[in-house]
């Protein structure tokens, strides 16, 4: 069974984007990019209709993670790098709830950047939003895995030697069944695009470029914008795996938005039902008699 | 001679089926009301190499491997060379070898101050006859040991019978042609046997390892989720959950690392599960953050070390009490969490279903040390009752008290109901970050110190749970000695042992070490003359972390710690125990 049935279509809204709304003040810097991308969950949970006690957002640390915080949903703002496998956790716990997990570059790309490929393996039914600023905003300025090479931070006060990776040909080549990306400011695109991240039933990834006025200047939502490349318009096919491979390679992918890839695989959950299916066929006992099996 | 304890020592090369004659001897004892209990080793190659076993076998209740073998079955005397330190002989062994070896019974490497009795037998030469395979030449060595030395014969066709249940009739029939025929060879050929085991058959037993013991413990106490990633000495705990959660709709992942499988671990216990992770001191270390993590957030789960020797990779194979600082005090913050140690096989089980109650009630991790001494080693025992243990769930708040909800509310035992995803009105933010009664973030210093004062005091209770410390031995003894984890086995038997000689002694062992019954050991040190602690390594952690908390009167105490990698031996153990009597 497909978990996207669960989903409950609006047949009357009943959950409006304040209904999502937590009355925690936000620490966030003014123009921060993620305030773009939290108004983007509310829009994309009420545009599901989902009820707030049913939705699970897991961050980990880093100025990004705290969104949790900023959402009537419950919530899990753990440690540095391990939204990934907490949400998993969530999931596996309780297959029936809406599991978001967050966070940053740093906290994904680089302390958490080695479970991405297992997640996607598992194809868990998660939707992991990345808020990729380009730097590590909570410590002041160091450069990130996704800096520009040459870029002064903080810690390269002469400009960074290190090439940054690209998180769309790394999440292809793991195999990420729904991955798209999008830039914070667009949050009709965003919402939407979570909400199918959150429909496609297995592990989604958005990357969503989501600019650090702060550390790295304001001008980067004007130039974005000027520079935006819109894959739907430009016809980009996100069911063909070499089409997604075409946009990750391009020099501008960082500035491509909209669906990249798609593919239906069976989630981690369709196969778990078989495996629960089949050990069952080797008889069970009530949990009371399970010594019983070490009679001789 | 009549014994009425009898130990074989077995060693070969893969293909050999040492240790699966061995686990056969203990399914045998287990068929006929016997205790048993079985130390395999292996030598460092992956498949081939050398490995042996021991089982040791009586009517009577064993606590070790013993004090040597009586039995030495050498398939190969290299191998036997090898491992010649897991395999230390008796006076008066009684040697079986392969007539076939080239190796004159003179230059058997056996210290030759020891006396024998050496039989090469055609062990390979009646396997082909009789089943018509050399790989049957354990078996037929098993109808050999059967025979001779007066082992559960009828036990062992029982094992061979339900081993082979699956593979068919002629199977079955080929192997216990082999037992059969092993039988017949030993009655023409064997007489004047110098040790034969006497013993009374009583109800049958069950055979199981510490690692299963513990896992069916955790899957009593309604743990449905386990998350690990493969190491030496826990691994089977980790395969046992893969077989048996599937059946009652759990799950059990194999974690890319010991970070990701703790962290799903969080996840779980956050969404209502009962989870249970097992590693060994390596895995233990990568889990230390996410530990803190799930004291503070306040999560309930269980962790389990089985240790090896350390630090680092150490000698994955062997055990070592080491890594009880590392329980204790990993971590950074002033981060609680319980820690418990079972002491034997069946001990794991009530531990398992005790930490997962202690987790469950005081929403806190709980870290529990086995050892690879206890893991791994099979064992045939009684039955253990389950239902002698009452499985306690988490407080959850009652739909009135969601009403304003504060998850981590100030109450008077330290505990708050804890909302579920799912339950309306309940929705929070567990957190890693300090956080207030709501469970928003917060930098004020007030409230960490009333956090970490809660997060302390809801511990508390388990100082005076008598029921969680573990008392050997008679209550007016005037020696006392406290020891923790697979140690007090060896202890056990040396108390039965001294008994006979009227020297008596007492035992204190709790299963809780964090927080550490301290007024429980504190009356237990001051009703005695003379202390003895007594662990397996080399500072003496034990001895030092009870110093922080308990009286020790000068002179009073005598302390007994040495390095694992080898397992402690009853007489080294009771040599220590009478060093503290007057």
């Amino acid at each position: 069974m497909s978990v996207e049935t669960k989903v409950p279509e609006a047949a009357h809204v009943v959950y409006g984007v304040k209904d999502y709304r937590s009355d925690l003040k936000s620490i966030w810097c003014p123009g921060c990019g993620d305030f773009g991308v939290v108004s983007s969950v509310y829009k994309a949970l009420a545009k599901l209709q989902l009820p707030p006690e049913n939705v699970a957002i897991i961050s980990g640390i880093g100025c990004s993670s705290r969104l949790p915080g900023y959402v009537a949903t419950y919530g899990f703002n753990a440690i540095h790098g391990r939204a990934v496998p907490i949400a998993t956790g969530v999931k596996l716990a309780n297959p029936e709830l809406t599991v978001l997990a967050v966070g940053g570059d740093g906290d994904g790309f680089s302390i958490g950047g080695g479970h991405i490929p297992h997640a996607a393996r598992r194809n868990v039914d998660l939707t992991y939003v990345i808020m990729d600023n380009q730097v590590y905003g909570l410590t002041k300025g160091q450069y990130s895995p996704t800096t520009p090479m040459g870029d002064i931070s903080t810690s390269t006060t002469l400009g960074s030697i290190e090439s940054p990776l690209n998180p769309l040909l790394l999440c292809l080549s793991y195999g990420v069944g729904f991955l798209a990306q999008c830039f914070s400011s667009d949050t009709k695109m965003l919402g939407d695009l979570i909400a199918d991240g959150i429909r496609h039933p297995g592990f989604a990834m958005i990357n969503v470029i989501s600019p650090c006025p702060t550390f790295r200047g304001h001008d980067q939502f004007k130039h974005i914008k000027e520079v935006a490349v819109d894959l739907a318009e430009e016809g980009h096919d996100p069911s063909s795996f070499d089409a997604a491979l075409r946009v990750a390679r391009r020099t501008d992918h960082q500035n491509c938005f909209g669906l990249v890839y798609r593919e239906d695989k069976p989630s981690y959950h369709e196969r778990l039902a078989k495996v629960r299916e089949r050990s069952r066929a080797r008889g069970v006992y009530e949990p009371a008699d399970v010594l019983k099996q070490f009679d001789v | 001679m009549d014994v009425k304890d009898i130990t074989i020592g077995m060693v070969g090369s893969g293909g050999d089926g040492v240790v699966s004659a061995g686990e056969f001897l203990v399914s045998a004892a287990a068929a006929e009301g016997l205790y048993a209990y079985l130390l395999k080793a292996f030598g460092p190659q992956i498949r081939g190499g050398e490995s042996s076993c021991r089982v040791r076998i009586s009517d009577h209740r064993l606590y070790t491997h013993g004090t040597g073998i009586d039995v030495l079955v050498a398939f190969n005397w290299e191998d036997f060379v090898k491992m010649s330190s897991e395999l230390v002989v008796k006076d008066g062994v009684f040697v079986i070898y392969e007539e076939k070896d080239p190796t004159l019974e003179s230059d058997i490497p056996l210290d030759p101050a020891i006396k024998r009795t050496v039989k090469k037998i055609p062990l390979t030469k009646i396997a082909m006859d009789v089943a018509g395979t050399a790989l049957a030449k354990n078996i037929v060595t098993l109808g050999i040991l059967g025979e001779a030395f007066h082992l559960p014969s009828e036990g062992l066709k029982h094992a061979i019978r339900t081993k082979f249940a699956k593979k068919g009739e002629k199977v079955i029939e080929s192997n216990i042609a082999a037992l059969e025929g092993g039988a017949s060879w030993a009655r023409e050929h064997l007489q004047d046997i110098p040790r034969r085991l006497t013993y009374v058959r009583g109800t049958p037993k069950i055979a199981l390892t510490g690692n299963e013991s513990f896992a069916a413990g955790a899957l009593y106490a309604g743990c449905r989720f386990y998350a690990g990633y493969p190491i030496t000495p826990s691994s089977e705990i980790l395969e046992w959950m893969a077989r048996e959660l599937p059946k009652f709709g759990g799950t059990c992942v194999q974690a890319e690392d010991e970070i990701a499988a703790i962290g799903m671990l969080a996840g779980v216990s956050f969404a209502g599960g009962k989870p249970m992770t097992s590693t060994a001191g390596p895995g233990l270390s990568l889990m230390t953050e996410a530990l803190g993590l799930a004291t503070t957030a306040e999560l309930p789960m269980v962790v389990v070390d089985c240790q090896r020797t350390g630090p680092s990779t150490g000698i994955p194979t062997k055990p070592e009490q080491s890594d009880l600082y590392q329980a204790l005090f990993s971590a950074h913050g002033d981060a609680p969490r319980v820690v418990m140690a079972p002491i034997d096989v069946p001990d794991c089980f009530r531990v398992a279903v005790e930490a997962f109650n202690i987790a469950e009630a005081y929403q806190t991790p709980v870290v529990v040390l086995s050892d690879q001494l206890i893991a791994q080693r099979k064992v045939s025992i009684e039955r253990i009752d389950p239902n002698r243990i009452k499985v306690i769930e988490r407080s959850k708040p009652a739909p009135g008290e969601l009403e304003g909800y504060e998850r981590f509310k100030m109450t008077a035992d330290g505990v708050s109901p804890m909302a579920i995803p799912g339950m309306r009105g309940g929705a929070y933010v567990a957190a890693g970050i300090e956080h207030d009664e709501l469970g928003d973030p917060t930098s004020s210093g007030d409230v960490h110190e009333r956090m970490n004062e809660k997060r302390i005091r809801k511990l508390e209770p388990l100082r005076d749970r008598e029921d969680l410390v573990l008392r050997f031995g008679p209550e007016d003894a005037r020696v006392g000695v406290i020891s923790w984890g697979s140690t007090v086995s060896a202890l056990r038997e040396v108390l039965d042992v001294l008994a006979q000689k009227e020297r008596h002694f007492k035992i204190l062992a709790p299963s809780v070490l964090y927080p550490l019954p301290t007024a429980i050991v504190q009356r237990f040190v001051d009703s005695v003359d003379r202390i003895l602690i007594i662990e397996m390594n080399h500072l003496g952690q034990f001895y030092r972390y009870l110093r922080m908390h308990v009286d020790f009167p000068a002179g009073k105490v005598k302390t007994y710690h040495r390095s694992g990698g080898r397992v402690f031996d009853v007489r080294e153990v009771m040599e220590q125990v009478e060093g503290v009597f007057p």
